[in-house]
């Protein structure tokens, strides 16, 4: 009798631990680290859907005879219930080597011997499979499987929510068509750069980007294709990038891109980097090749010292006005004078 | 006067509804009764085609019943009747040993035995 409170006291602390955390990576820990606390196991995986991400946690002593083997076998288990044909290959595997406490036998250069291996569920979708695999024979019985069953069923309902989570986080800040910051998320982000750039004294630059006659677009080949030509757009921004610069959707077909530490001369190298790119990539558009221009308008600190983001942009903004009235397919940046900003000069 | 004996295609559904349900009994205990429910779709949606038969199983996560079928394939021969219970309850423990080895095959095979036998009989009387 003793056991089994014992037994159900780590099935609470499990269950409570996974529970304890909305984030998918804490929820696989909160299993792998103390599931060798109930059974006698020598590894527990788990193979995600999303991502195909197989993680296993092992005890130390383990071979890699017996981890190659348990990859296999979870993988194998969740293609049966899947349905999916995965081999080793399209799956990427992390290994965490840990001392799990129900191990008094020493090491092991055991083969897999048995295993419970669950799908996880959630409102009859798949998320994954999860197994507890030992290198002994019979080594789980019907409690066993009770147990496992009552962790998988959490672990489900734990990894479901965090994904509607994660996914309401992203519907907050990305824009739904093109998968650029949306321009909530842009104003958090550049107010904040604005302060940084301010405290540290460190350059920042911005870049307003239309593209050129994006109504004559859609008007020719229909709201889908300009959609296609949107999206065509934010992914080439994306691709001239550097790694911490950061891309947003303005609104319309207007993008902003914010370039943390880049002063003038190199916002400029950027976004003509950005123009010629675009200009050069062809677009398959309702069957016929279309080469989409833009015009960008650059603003940068120290060249201004605006006293907002809605002045930094309005200086870019400008800039880019005046590429459009210079004839578009252009980069134009904003040099103030003492006049107030929609004054400043403007060069190409 | 002697009670009329039951066709033998509604005899083998009653069989078979009996089993499935212990069956359903000692898994759902086991597993939980939203995987169970889950993996008997997966067979079904896997082997109805080969079986068009299994489509009246009506299952979720309250129970599994055979009751629809009583009406929809009253005209069915005995002999496809057991072929597709047998083809759908050898798929229910491929996926038992799949997931679990022999820990739930272990709990059903007293059970499960001896009705298979008597269904065997009913088709072949």
């Amino acid at each position: 009798m003793k056991i089994i409170f014992k037994n159900l006291k780590t099935l609470w602390s499990i269950i409570n631990a996974i529970n304890a955390s909305p984030e998918l990576a804490d929820i696989i820990e909160a299993a792998g680290s103390k599931l060798s606390n109930l059974f006698d196991i020598l590894a527990f995986s788990v193979l995600l859907k999303e991502g195909l991400d197989l993680h296993i946690y092992c005890d130390k002593s383990s071979s890699q005879l017996f981890i190659d083997e348990v990859a296999k076998n979870t993988i194998k288990t969740f293609s049966f219930i899947a349905g999916d044909r995965l081999t080793p290959e399209q799956v990427r595997t992390h290994v965490e080597r840990r001392q799990f406490e129900s191990r008094w036998r020493g090491s092991s250069n055991g083969r897999l011997k048995s295993h419970i291996s669950l799908p996880l569920i959630n409102k009859g979708k798949v998320l994954g499979c999860a197994s507890i695999n030992s290198d002994l024979t019979n080594a789980f019985d019907a409690q066993a499987l009770q147990f496992f069953s009552l962790i998988t069923y959490q672990m489900a309902s734990s990894m479901k929510h965090s994904q509607v989570i994660s996914s309401m986080k992203d519907m907050a800040i990305y824009d739904t068509l093109t998968q650029v910051f949306n321009r909530r998320h842009l104003n958090q982000v550049l107010e904040e750069e604005l302060r940084n750039s301010f405290r540290e004294k460190q350059p920042l630059s911005i870049v307003m980007v239309d593209i050129d006659h994006f109504k004559a677009i859609n008007d020719r080949y229909g709201h889908d294709e300009g959609d296609k030509a949107l999206i065509h757009i934010a992914s080439m921004l994306k691709a001239s990038l550097r790694k911490h610069d950061i891309v947003a959707r303005f609104g319309g077909e207007e993008f902003l891109v914010i370039l943390p530490k880049a002063i003038m001369k190199d916002a400029v190298v950027i976004a003509e980097r950005i123009r010629r790119s675009i200009e050069a990539t062809p677009l398959s558009m309702d069957g016929e090749e279309v080469h989409l221009t833009v015009s960008l308008g650059v603003a940068a600190i120290p060249a201004i010292w605006p006293d907002s983001k809605e002045e930094f942009i309005k200086c870019a903004d400008t800039a880019l006005y005046e590429a459009k009235g210079k004839g578009r397919n252009r980069v134009c940046f904003y040099v103030p004078t003492k006049d107030p900003p929609a004054k400043g000069i403007l060069s190409k | 006067m002697r009670k009329k004996k039951p066709p033998a295609n509604l005899e083998l559904i009653d069989l078979y509804s009996t089993l499935l349900n212990e069956i359903w009994g000692k898994v759902s205990e086991l597993i939980g009764e939203s995987l169970l429910t889950f993996l008997i779709l997966l067979i079904i949606s896997r082997i109805s085609d080969e079986f068009p038969i299994l489509r009246g199983i009506r299952v979720s996560e309250a129970g599994i019943s055979l009751e629809a079928m009583r009406n929809q394939f009253h005209d069915a021969s005995p002999g496809d009747l057991h072929r597709a219970f047998h083809g759908f309850v050898k798929n229910l423990f491929n996926v038992f040993t799949a997931i679990t080895e022999n820990v739930i095959n272990r709990e059903l095979f007293s059970a499960v035995l001896p009705k298979l036998r008597e269904a065997e009989k009913i088709v072949s009387s």
